[in-house]
């Protein structure tokens, strides 16, 4: 939330409704030039000892058959220095990314510093790592949602929120990310089933979402109820479902950087969406500050809470996905948990019964 | 006073139309001639005059020249008859009324033949016997008889070789109603749109754009009472209740001197006045909304009213469309028009006119938008003997708009609002029959409430303000236009403006050689109430030129300067309801324009065909554009997200119409570009790397065909065509990953690409139903269909991409489909 409110979705909406419904969304043709890739950068650390990862690589053209194939930088020299001083080296994988493990330290400036096979030598600007902002009480409900189906039918749909409430330090204003990612529990289960497995699967469930707020608009210190999350409430709750939840406090520069991929991310067509532009990021080319150089090396001070879902917790019924159903046969990990990709029979010592 | 029509007046009126001599008979045979064979062909009975005056008494008479002046009006309204010819033929004496309708002659003591005429009403022939001054009040009688094959026109100001300004175009109502409907709505806007160097970003885009200038550009009046917003329902319709509307002007160059404070254009709509004698009803149900006027006497024959009210009712749709949401939602406008005028004695008019409209748009239960005008004017017009008439007017208003986020945990609402006070004197003299003096001062006085946002409910929202603002334009102009030669009409004219944005308020202070940005901020400096923040003034020259080269050809040139102190602050394609405007201050200077202008006019004898040409140019500097991710909303900083350019349009216009008979067509043409360069300075970075680029609304080729089939006088078919390159528009060129499969678009140049061409057809038929005499109530059916092969156009193009799939291009068709409709007109 980087204005008071979505206000350049709103009106779009707002537009469709006035043209009655009549207004069709179809897929055209529109053809694009070529343009020569952008090498791009994108890592963050923390100040939580981990392993970080960096990604290096160059930009995917767009147009039928191109789309996402990123050209990987694997022979990089990746580093990160503090102020201090001190170097941490990332080691290449391979497939373009640099991992090392370290743990950045509040207040101290951190930069990125890559050397590509080229020559190229790029470099972000000095980032200081904020002071983390304690994550408070986590909440979900289950949102349902009307909607005709194909049959014209009046059906509902559920749909899984999940929300933080924090508070913020007096005369502070923080800019926060959320980052959330899940993993849920699976029984197998098959007619004539005898020992059926437990597994424990990981789950993308912010995928392409992005929760950002500028706390510059609250009013006083308490965020209540930021909603941080919107997934669908299914097979995945039928036992239990751990969401790892991580607010990172960002830096002004980084919370713009963010809120314009935000505006490109959700654009509608409408004459009033805010024009696109060109996001610059806090990387640059040390021989050609001219040059442009994409994605962001983010630093920021993390808080980390884990919040447990079922539908026993929240009191909605949801299928099991291996319930027998007459005339339909059952997905593979019924037979076989281990097929969910990730998964491990091994339960993670923080579960909970 | 009534006169049975007769054969041998008709043979008495050709007689003199004849006797007026070849070549005002070739000029005024457009309308003329259509008059006559109406005449001929529905000899009905119409109201007369008494035939002979007698004005002071021939044995008391002094002999010599006496002065004779008088009030010529419409019969049954009582307003005045402005452009009416009043001849002596004997003396070979003429004169013509002013907006007054009011004239003087110095005639001999004696007896006169006088011969009274003005485009849409019956000629009058009367005798005066005066031998002392005196004043008449004439009555001329409106065509109102059953016409056949006639479309009666103001030719004085349609006719392209009298009017000096290149650029003025005229239209009315008559006109508007016979172009092709969206959704059965005649529409001022829409009909603009058929003009050559008018265009809109799209279906749906609010305002209109004039020779590549930005919809703000465009000073809008109604009844002399400013609009900012002309529309409802986003742009679709626009806000004109059109059975209160008589006509409008637009220039698109050339303005007078007395116009000022916006680059592009100006916009003069004109209510009509209400009926002075009989109380009358006018109406229609159409799809989208509905319409009621009512007009009548307050004092018969001294004042009347006219009030009109417009409300949509288009929930019927939207909730039968099989959608949850927009069975959830709702659309609503309205719009209530009043008007009230009337006279005291024979040299002073008065009016007042109130115009209110508001529109709500509830999206199921996210969003609520409200927006409105409210706007009051009052005019005083006064003749000063026969060659100076005086008029004062004063207009206030308020355009409001509220935004309500109604879900979540930041629930609020956004309030916006302009206040505006305008008022103006203005004098016209007219020393000679060639020559006119027009002078004049304005005031402005505008209040901008920027931004309120209250929080609602539980909302974790703190409120904010965004104080207010002052700005105050005072004016003063004069122009002077003369005929030379009889073939060459000159009009210079200068308008001055002194502007000043006043306290109370703050202004923030930078650092020096470093561009704009709220980390730069070093200082603030603060103005105490009324204290002046930044003063600028400016000379607006004006000049236009007409030389007719021949009895059908004119060469007109045209050049003006132009200044604009507030704009709209807008960095989308279209403006929204919701976006503010914004008074020039200490960082964003005032824009200003050169235009110029040169075109030919030529018309065909025997035929009512003419044509023209034009070529423009215009040089904009200070153009206000805007940083990528501008951030305008409740912005204190917002000369940190605005960039300042210098802008360019130039084009070709081409105009061929045909007027009269069955077939009325009209082509119009234009070839146009409008570019915009923002330069990198100390303060600024550069768009585009400093190169020209186009703006949103930069459409070469631009094409409008419009037919009218008028077989008989209940039938009209009318066909509209129309044709422009896409507008421009920027898009992904490339993308990478972030974290959790963010796919970030990687987006071209500002502009660099187009969407497709945008071209339909529409078509409209209307019939009257038929009437008896005695039947107070006529009525007809308007049926259209908008977009008649359902062309798919699009109304922008734009990018999603998921994760794991490929950038898809979509394209928003906003009315996608052949769209009918019905509409049922009535009045009584």
């Amino acid at each position: 939330m980087h204005y008071p409110f979505s206000i350049y979705r709103l009106i779009p909406a707002l537009l469709i409704l006035a043209m009655f419904a009549t207004a069709c969304i179809d897929e055209v043709d529109f053809p694009i030039e070529r343009e020569d890739p952008i090498i791009f950068v994108d890592g963050m650390i923390a100040d939580s000892l981990t392993t970080y990862k960096i990604r290096l690589g160059y930009s995917a053209e767009i147009g039928e058959g191109n789309d996402n194939i990123l050209i990987p930088i694997i022979d990089a020299v990746v580093e990160v220095h503090d102020d201090q001083g001190n170097v941490v080296n990332f080691e290449s994988d391979g497939t373009g990314f640099y991992l090392a493990e370290m743990e950045g330290v509040p207040g101290r400036s951190y930069q990125l510093k890559a050397r590509v096979s080229g020559g190229q030598q790029i470099e972000s600007e000095m980032q200081i790592l904020p002071q983390a902002i304690p994550l408070g009480r986590i909440t979900s409900e289950v949102k349902i949602e009307e909607f005709l189906n194909n049959f014209n039918n009046l059906s509902t749909r559920e749909s899984l929120i999940l929300k933080v409430s924090s508070s913020i330090p007096s005369g502070e204003r923080p800019y926060l990310r959320w980052r959330v990612s899940g993993q849920y529990e699976f029984r197998e289960g098959y007619p004539g089933a005898l020992n059926t497995k437990w597994c424990y699967a990981p789950d993308i469930v912010d995928l392409n979402q992005l929760n950002i707020l500028s706390s510059r608009l609250l009013g006083g210190n308490e965020l209540r109820d930021q909603e941080i999350l919107l997934t669908d409430y299914n097979y995945r709750f039928a036992y239990m479902y751990c969401f790892h939840v991580q607010q990172l406090r960002i830096s002004e520069q980084e919370f713009n950087y963010w809120s314009q991929v935000d505006l490109l991310l959700n654009r509608s067509g409408s004459l009033f969406d805010p024009p696109p532009g060109s996001i610059k990021g806090n990387m640059y080319d040390l021989e050609d500050k001219n040059q442009p150089v994409l994605g962001f090396f983010s630093v920021a001070g993390a808080s980390y809470k884990r919040q447990f879902v079922s539908r026993d917790s929240t009191n909605i019924y949801i299928d099991d996905r291996c319930r027998f159903r007459f005339n339909q046969p059952l997905p593979q990990p019924c037979y076989d948990c281990l097929d969910l990709t990730g998964s491990t029979t091994q339960r993670p010592d923080y579960w909970i019964p | 006073m009534n006169l049975t029509f007769s054969p041998q007046s008709i043979i008495n009126w050709m007689v003199s139309f004849w006797e007026m001599g070849y070549i005002s008979i070739m000029r005024k045979s457009v309308l003329f001639a259509s008059l006559f064979l109406c005449f001929l062909l529905l000899s009905t009975t119409v109201l007369g005059q008494d035939k002979v005056y007698r004005i002071g008494s021939e044995k008391e008479s002094a002999g010599g020249i006496v002065k004779i002046g008088g009030s010529v009006l419409q019969s049954e309204t009582e307003a005045p008859i402005f452009g009416a010819e009043v001849e002596v033929r004997s003396l070979k004496q003429k004169t013509t009324t002013d907006s007054l309708g009011q004239f003087l002659l110095a005639l001999p003591s004696g007896i006169h033949q006088v011969h009274l005429e003005a485009i849409g009403f019956l000629p009058f022939d009367f005798q005066v016997r005066i031998y002392e001054d005196g004043n008449l009040v004439l009555r001329l009688e409106l065509e109102i008889f059953e016409l056949e094959e006639v479309v009666i026109e103001d030719e004085s100001s349609k006719d392209p070789l009298q009017n000096i300004s290149l650029g003025l175009e005229h239209m009315e109502l008559e006109k508007m109603e016979r172009q092709s409907l969206f959704m059965g709505e005649t529409d001022v806007l829409r009909s603009l749109q058929s003009v050559s160097g008018v265009s809109s970003v799209g279906e749906g885009a609010s305002g209109f754009n004039v020779r590549g200038g930005n919809a703000d550009e465009n000073l809008i009046l109604q009844d002399g009472g400013l609009v900012l917003n002309p529309t409802h329902a986003l742009g679709i319709f626009s806000l004109f209740h059109p059975d209160l509307l008589s006509e409008f002007d637009l220039y698109k160059g050339g303005a007078p001197a007395r116009y000022g404070g916006r680059l592009s254009s100006v916009l003069s709509v004109k209510l009509r006045e209400g009926n002075r004698q009989k109380y009358k009803g006018k109406g229609g149900v159409g799809l989208a909304s509905s319409r009621l006027s009512f007009e009548g006497p307050i004092r018969k024959g001294k004042s009347s009213f006219l009030v009109g009210v417009r409300a949509s009712h288009l929930n019927w749709i939207i909730h039968a469309v099989n959608n949850i949401d927009l069975q959830k939602s709702d659309v609503f406008f309205y719009d209530v028009t009043a008007k009230i005028d009337g006279r005291w004695g024979q040299n002073t008019r008065w009016g007042v006119s109130f115009f209110d409209s508001g529109d709500t748009f509830q999206f199921a239960e996210e969003a609520k938008l409200q927006y409105g005008t409210r706007s009051g004017t009052a005019y005083l017009k006064h003749l000063v003997g026969d060659k100076l008439s005086l008029n004062a007017d004063a207009n206030v208003g308020r355009y409001t708009s509220t935004l309500f986020d109604v879900n979540g945990n930041d629930q609020s609402e956004l309030d916006m609002q302009v206040d505006y006070y305008r008022s103006r004197l203005n004098a016209l003299w007219n020393p000679t029959e060639n020559q006119k003096i027009n002078v004049g001062v304005e005031g402005n006085l505008y209040q901008v409430s920027p931004g309120a946002l209250t929080p609602v409910g539980e909302s974790i929202l703190q409120s904010r303000t965004i104080p207010k603002e002052l700005g105050l334009e005072l004016s003063a102009y004069a122009s002077y236009g003369v005929k030379l030669w009889s073939v060459l009409d000159i009009e210079v004219g200068l308008r001055y403006t002194d502007y000043r944005r006043l306290g109370s308020g703050e202004t923030y202070l930078y650092q020096d050689g470093e561009e704009r940005r709220f980390s730069s901020i070093i200082d603030t400096v603060q103005y105490g109430q009324g204290e002046t923040m930044a003063q600028y003034d400016g000379l607006e020259p004006r000049f236009s030129l007409k030389w007719n080269v021949n009895e059908r050809a004119a060469l007109k040139a045209g050049y003006q300067r132009t200044y604009q102190y507030i704009s709209q602050v807008s960095n989308t394609a279209s403006a929204a309801p919701i976006d503010l405007w914004q008074l020039s201050d200490q960082y964003i200077l005032p824009q200003f324009a050169d235009s110029y202008s040169i075109g030919y006019v030529q018309t065909f004898p025997g035929s009512e065909l003419n044509s023209s040409a034009t070529v423009f140019y215009r040089d904009i500097h200070r153009l206000v554009d805007y940083k990528d991710f501008a951030n305008l909303l409740l912005n204190e900083h917002l000369e940190t997200e605005i960039v300042s350019g210098i802008g360019r349009a130039y084009g070709l216009e081409t105009q061929l119409q045909h007027y009269g008979g069955k077939h009325l067509w009209e082509v119009n043409y234009t070839f146009s570009r409008s570019l915009r360069q923002v330069e990198e300075t100390e303060v600024q970075a550069a768009v585009n790397g400093g190169n020209w680029y186009a703006s949103y609304y930069d459409k070469p080729h631009n094409l409008n065909i419009n037919y009218s089939f008028v077989p008989s006088k209940r039938h009209t078919l009318s066909f509209n065509f129309t044709y422009s390159t896409g507008r421009p528009t920027t898009v992904p060129i490339s993308n990478f990953v972030s974290g959790n499969l963010l796919n970030i678009p990687v987006y071209s140049q500002r502009n660099q690409y187009r969407i497709p061409a945008y071209h339909r057809l529409d078509v409209s038929y209307t019939v009257d139903l038929r009437k008896q005499s005695y039947q107070k109530w006529e009525s007809n059916w308007t049926f259209s269909i908008y977009n008649v092969y359902a062309r798919k156009n699009a109304y922008s193009i734009y990018f999603r991409q998921t994760p794991f799939e490929r950038v898809t291009p979509y394209r928003l068709a906003v009315l996608g489909a052949a769209f009918p409709s019905i509409t049922y007109n009535f009045q009584f």
